[in-house]
């Protein structure tokens, strides 16, 4: 059993509480301000000035309190995506250090170099004519995807690097740059679980995790006092994190992150003393591009086929012919409880039998999935020269055993959370639908990722496509929008809680739950968005305790606004309200931060402005999607 | 400038309105007085301060219209028109707000008063809002008054250039370091630490 940390417990809850205290009374004047002189009308002008303050200074209060709630001792498991997580921070000078030597790499200059960056980013292809969003080939993807990603409307990328010497040079760079500007370079524990473990175990709660893979490198970054389950046998163990074993795989990403402002054009003037080019662009907002390893890596493995096997003796091979993907040095993902070993040429992986299981649920009240896209992994969906697919037996073995695992989970009492992402098609959604159906009841997800499953052309014709209104869809329409989108998404995994995590305001849509429940997830709410802030602070910066003292919690008018449309959206449905109720309805879903839903199968709505402060610049925000969505479940209990 | 041109006309209109016999009438009148005054100002300009209470930004007559309802028997109504009054009166409206703060029945209207004074500020409501903080006996009217007297000395510190350790702010610190160590609410004693904090940074 995972035990708290003593040096961590409460350190978060307690930093959060003192920068709460400093929450200026002028936010709520500066709120009101902005809602009445700069709202639309149309919804502000439902309450009156003084109910609008009325209702302000309520969330302001509710806020406060919500800081002195107990943290749990249920016990929380985080299963089963680590990575190593290597971020470089790019602002103007940083961008020129790596034009210049990704140039130099490849005997171009510096105009040449981002011309054919700039060309690949205009068309989306890559150096082998296939998408940016799938691969980086080489160099040029790097920028090109950068480039990309800059343009208006557009979001960081996850292209994987397939090809090692293009991963070695990279490196390479890293380092050197990690050498030459420590500041630019941070490593950090990521992956969704490792997100997700790194927060909760900041906050002080019972956290294990599991992972397959737990090489040296991927220890040295996890907390030591976090418990690592393994299977071995037939017993589960527990192991300190900082005992990682070397003859384990390890996989990376590389991540840019940027900030507003940053452009090419000044390297290219620097060389030719004039600001030419045929593409300017500039991020317009704080993101990320994810450079992804494939697969995790170990260049002398000792085995050249795979097998995966069940308890009951039945064997599956997963087949890479020619080692045409995992090229002599990668190692499949399973996101599985089992064990695995390398036995001559043959690597082998034994999914646990219900014994094991049973003996996780004995240790854990709620395990907090992620990874499970990886039934669409590439090496899953290998077709032969005739198209047909040579995997498929290996998929289905996978999605059969997944299913059993989380069945048992749930039958013995563990309450499963999934965190929604990289669910790029509808076939791999339906593959995560039908294994988690019945057994995982609460998810969370991104505005971003749902507005792609429910709303994208790859999803049109899918059970999870939600066919487009005129409206647009941002601002506080956008939201209701949004809620709409969640509820469809939800009936369609048949959750009965779905988190969607925003930049905005948080939705969140529970069935079956009493009032108090509801209420509670709405505190958990408020105290999970801001304390991630701090995580994020924490993980980043040696002096984050410095940096957090100067900022401040602020009253957004896009949070407020949100809720305001959500409400009034709800009182204007006739299926739902009384036209006589409108009224009330409205007001008491304004200022309760809920509607709650008499019929025990569909679904109440809660939604929480968002409250977040300005990050500082260079913070890197990868991960914090992971880290709210798991703070939000420990918090709320659900 | 703080303030916009109003529209006369349309401000004239409202008031007519507040003095007329229906309710209803008089209370959308109040309620679109108070988003008239709002977005007839600047943004993040405050009205008065510790010393110095705001202008009044109607005549006496119409000051004395706008105040009218304020002592009638419908608290929705004395709500929206303490509000108006925040936005619209000078310290000749501080009296009657100071009785509504500290007497009115309902909790909600006494908070809006202590807010209205907080905006028009000046001497006689700083003193209001320190026996309110004191002795309101809801913690939501004394958090009221305490955020009140925070907006007022940092208005102070920044538009009458008054050092925290003049007198009389030094006073009012006390009586937050007072308050958030003996307030039997933790709700209170927070917006106290958290306001002197900020008043200290």
């Amino acid at each position: 059993m995972p035990n708290s940390s003593p040096a961590l417990a409460g350190q978060l809850q307690n930093w959060f509480r003192t920068w709460l205290n400093r929450l200026p009374g002028e936010e709520e004047e500066s709120l009101l301000y902005e809602l009445i002189a700069d709202g639309p009308a149309s919804l502000v002008d439902q309450l009156s000035p003084n109910e609008l303050q009325q209702w302000i200074r309520a969330w302001n209060k509710r806020f406060i309190l919500s800081l002195g709630q107990e943290l749990p001792r249920e016990r929380f498991l985080c299963a089963f995506t680590a990575v190593e997580d290597t971020i470089y921070r790019l602002d103007q000078a940083e961008l020129g250090h790596f034009v210049r030597w990704a140039a130099a790499e490849l005997k171009l200059s510096v105009p040449e170099f981002t011309h054919q960056a700039a060309t690949r980013a205009r068309t989306g292809k890559n150096g082998q004519n296939r998408s940016l969003t799938d691969e980086s080939v080489d160099l040029v993807d790097l920028l090109a995807a950068l480039l990309w990603a800059w343009q208006p409307g557009r979001a960081g990328l996850r292209p994987a690097m397939m090809d090692s010497a293009l991963r070695e040079q990279l490196n390479t760079y890293i380092t050197a740059r990690k050498q030459a500007n420590p500041h630019s370079v941070i490593t950090l524990l990521g992956g969704a679980a490792g997100n997700m473990a790194g927060v909760l175990h900041g906050l002080g709660l019972r956290v294990g995790v599991y992972w397959t893979y737990h090489a040296p490198d991927l220890a040295a970054l996890c907390p030591q006092s976090l418990g690592r389950l393994a299977l071995e046998g037939n017993k589960t163990r527990f192991y300190p994190e900082n005992s990682g074993d070397p003859t384990h795989p390890k996989r990376r990403s590389v991540i840019f992150s940027y900030a507003p402002g940053l452009q090419t054009e000044p390297e290219i003037e620097a060389e030719t003393g004039k600001p030419e080019s045929g593409f300017k662009t500039e991020p317009q907002t704080f993101d990320r591009q994810i450079y992804r390893y494939p697969f995790f890596v170990r260049p002398e493995r000792g085995w050249s086929k795979m097998v995966l096997a069940a308890p009951s003796g039945q064997q599956v091979p997963i087949l890479d012919p020619d080692d045409r993907l995992l090229r002599g040095e990668g190692w499949p993902f399973l996101p599985l409880f089992g064990e695995w070993r390398e036995s001559g040429d043959t690597f082998t992986f034994t999914v646990a039998d219900d014994a094991q299981i049973q003996q996780i649920a004995r240790r854990f009240d709620y395990i907090l999935l992620s990874g499970l896209q990886a039934l669409g992994d590439p090496l899953l969906n290998l077709k032969n020269a005739a198209g047909q697919e040579i995997n498929e037996p290996a998929r289905h073995f996978i999605q059969q055993a997944m299913r059993r695992h989380l069945s048992l989970l749930a039958r013995y009492g563990v309450r499963l959370h999934m965190e929604i992402s990289g669910l790029y098609n509808p076939p791999v959604a339906r593959l995560v639908r039908d294994a988690i159906q019945g057994s995982v009841k609460s998810a969370g997800i991104n505005q971003e990722e749902l507005a792609q499953i429910t709303g994208s052309g790859t999803f049109r014709g899918s059970p999870f496509f939600l066919a487009a209104r005129r409206e647009n869809e941002t601002g506080p329409t956008g939201f209701v929008r949004r809620y709409e989108r969640a509820l469809h998404l939800a009936q369609a995994f048949n959750l009965d809680q779905l988190y969607v995590h925003g930049n905005d305001a948080d939705l969140i849509l529970v069935r079956g739950l009493p009032r108090g429940a509801v209420r509670q997830a709405l505190l958990a709410n408020l105290f999970a968005k801001g304390v991630v802030v701090l995580a994020l602070l924490r993980r980043s910066q040696s002096d984050w305790q410095k940096e957090a003292a100067r900022m401040g919690i602020v009253l957004k008018k896009d949070g407020f606004l949100a809720l305001l449309a959500m409400a009034d959206a709800i009182a204007q449905d006739t299926f739902l309200v009384h036209p006589d109720d409108r009224e009330t309805i409205l007001r008491q879903f304004a200022f309760n931060g809920y509607w709650y839903n008499r019929d025990p199968k569909g679904y109440s709505v809660v939604v929480v402005p968002v409250m977040w402060p300005d990050l500082p610049p260079g913070l890197s925000t990868v991960g914090a999607g992971d880290a709210v969505s798991a703070t939000f479940t420990a918090l709320s209990l659900l | 400038m703080i303030y916009q041109s109003v529209d006369q006309t349309e401000l004239t209109r409202l008031l007519e309105q507040l003095s007329r016999a229906d309710s209803k009438m008089q209370l959308t009148a109040a309620s679109q007085l108070g988003r008239l005054g709002i977005r007839s100002r600047s943004h993040g300009t405050a009205r008065g301060s510790f010393f110095i209470a705001a202008s009044p930004r109607l005549s006496q007559a119409q000051e004395r219209i706008l105040l009218q309802p304020l002592t009638g028997d419908q608290p929705d109504l004395r709500r929206e028109i303490a509000f108006a009054v925040g936005e619209w009166a000078g310290e000749a409206a501080t009296p009657a707000l100071a009785t509504i703060a500290q007497t009115d029945a309902d909790s909600q209207t006494r908070i809006t008063a202590a807010k209205a004074l907080a905006k028009i500020g000046g001497r006689q409501a700083v003193l209001t809002l320190r026996t309110i903080a004191r002795k309101d006996e809801h913690e939501d009217v004394r958090a009221a008054a305490i955020e009140g007297l925070g907006l007022l000395a940092s208005a102070s510190v920044v538009v009458d250039r008054i050092a925290a350790t003049d007198q009389e702010v030094a006073h009012t610190l006390q009586l937050l370091d007072e308050i958030r160590k003996i307030d039997t609410s933790q709700y209170v004693r927070t917006l106290a630490d958290g306001t002197l904090t900020r008043l200290a940074a």
